[in-house]
């Protein structure tokens, strides 16, 4: 189980950083500084990654169409969509 | 243009919630001309308005300004940042707060104006960082504030947006295109008339004006280039003003100039993107 996003304490310095392996003693140090609860990372699934892929690459046709209509929006159409592939 | 629709001067005249320049602003221009002020001075004129001098703090402070947690004081932002930086972030900073209440409607919501407006923040410092051609600093503040005409055009005539906002999406055409011919200008004339009444400076006024032809904006057209690929890249990338934003088409020399046509470019700002949409959506919502 680890942090979703870095934790500071009230004067911005870090305690965890994103993606830190919480274990106890680590909980025990959030609590003393009075963190009861911390973002957890969730794993996404393949068949989440996929639908979430898909639902990326229509928006992304809707903004752009088939093509892009000058050629810097066919570049940027072009990198946008290999992104969400890779993403 | 139709009689029936005021001209930009006369549709931001009418708007009420419009406040009128801030003391704090006022004060730190007229100390700004006078060479004997030191940074202790000027730091003490910004302290006097604690809700402004605490939300600038916020800000360089949010991870998504990129200084986390190292500037505690007003000063020891202007020894940082620059004097001209802390000003502007006084000005934006005052803009957010002038216009934090202004509620959402079905077809204009405010939370995601406010998130691409952060996106467009952030992005157009690290497009200005690349280019080597546009102060950073300044960026950033042109980009938050770069679609500042439509909250005012919101506010002023929200039915006359709401129609402009279903045309636009119903017909895939650009929102600026149906504006100029349902009122006959673009939002942004509505901008410079607010940047015009709280003497903005004259670059950051100018990039806001033509921020869709930046080539227009002369001395300020690097600036307006910025914000110009800034507002396009952030859109391709998701973090949209609208519900169902119609795509923008990127001024060929601006793209140029921003150095996007290198495939390489465009790619790695491309993959340096997604964190700053996240840092928007987080210091948004915080705020």
């Amino acid at each position: 189980m680890a942090v979703s996003d870095t934790i500071r304490d009230a004067k911005g310095q870090i305690l965890l950083p994103a993606g830190v392996l919480l274990g106890d003693s680590q909980i025990a140090q959030l609590l003393q500084r009075g963190i009861a609860a911390v973002p957890i990372a969730v794993e996404e699934t393949e068949e989440a990654r996929e639908s979430r892929v898909a639902a990326r690459k229509a928006q992304i046709l809707e903004l752009f169409g088939e093509t892009g209509e000058t050629p810097e929006l066919e570049q940027l159409r072009r990198f946008v969509l290999e992104h969400a592939d890779a993403d | 243009m139709p009689t029936e629709i005021p001209t930009p001067e006369a549709m931001a005249g009418h708007v009420k919630s419009i406040p009128t320049l801030p003391g704090v602003l006022i004060e730190l221009s007229r100390r700004m001309s006078d060479p004997k002020t030191s940074s202790d001075d000027l730091a003490q004129v910004i302290q006097q308005d604690q809700a402004i001098s605490s939300k600038v703090l916020k800000l360089v402070n949010s991870p998504f300004y990129g200084y986390s947690g190292k500037i505690h004081t007003i000063n020891q932002g202007i020894v940082i940042l620059g004097f001209n930086a802390i000003k502007n972030l006084v000005l934006s900073t005052s803009v957010m707060e002038a216009f934090k209440g202004t509620e959402s409607g079905e077809h204009f919501r405010m939370e995601l104006l406010w998130i691409h407006s952060a996106a467009v923040a952030g992005v157009s410092r690290l497009l200005a960082e690349r280019s080597g051609c546009v102060d950073p600093e300044e960026a950033f503040v042109a980009g938050l504030l770069h679609d500042i005409g439509k909250v005012l055009l919101w506010i002023s005539e929200p039915k006359l947006l709401t129609a402009c906002i279903q045309a636009s999406e119903g017909h895939r055409i650009q929102l600026e295109e149906v504006e100029t011919r349902v009122l006959g200008f673009e939002d942004c004339e509505l901008a410079s008339v607010l940047a015009e009444r709280w003497k903005f400076p004259s670059s950051l006024r100018d990039s806001l004006r033509w921020r869709t032809q930046p080539e227009r904006a002369g001395a300020a057209a690097p600036l307006a280039s910025a914000i110009h690929c800034a507002n396009i890249l952030c859109i391709a990338m998701g973090a949209s003003p609208l519900a169902r934003t119609v795509m923008p088409r990127p001024a060929s020399r601006a793209w140029q100039l921003m150095g996007l046509h290198h495939d390489d470019r465009l790619r790695r700002i491309l993959s340096e993107i997604p964190p700053r949409i996240d840092g928007a959506r987080a210091f948004v919502n915080s705020a």
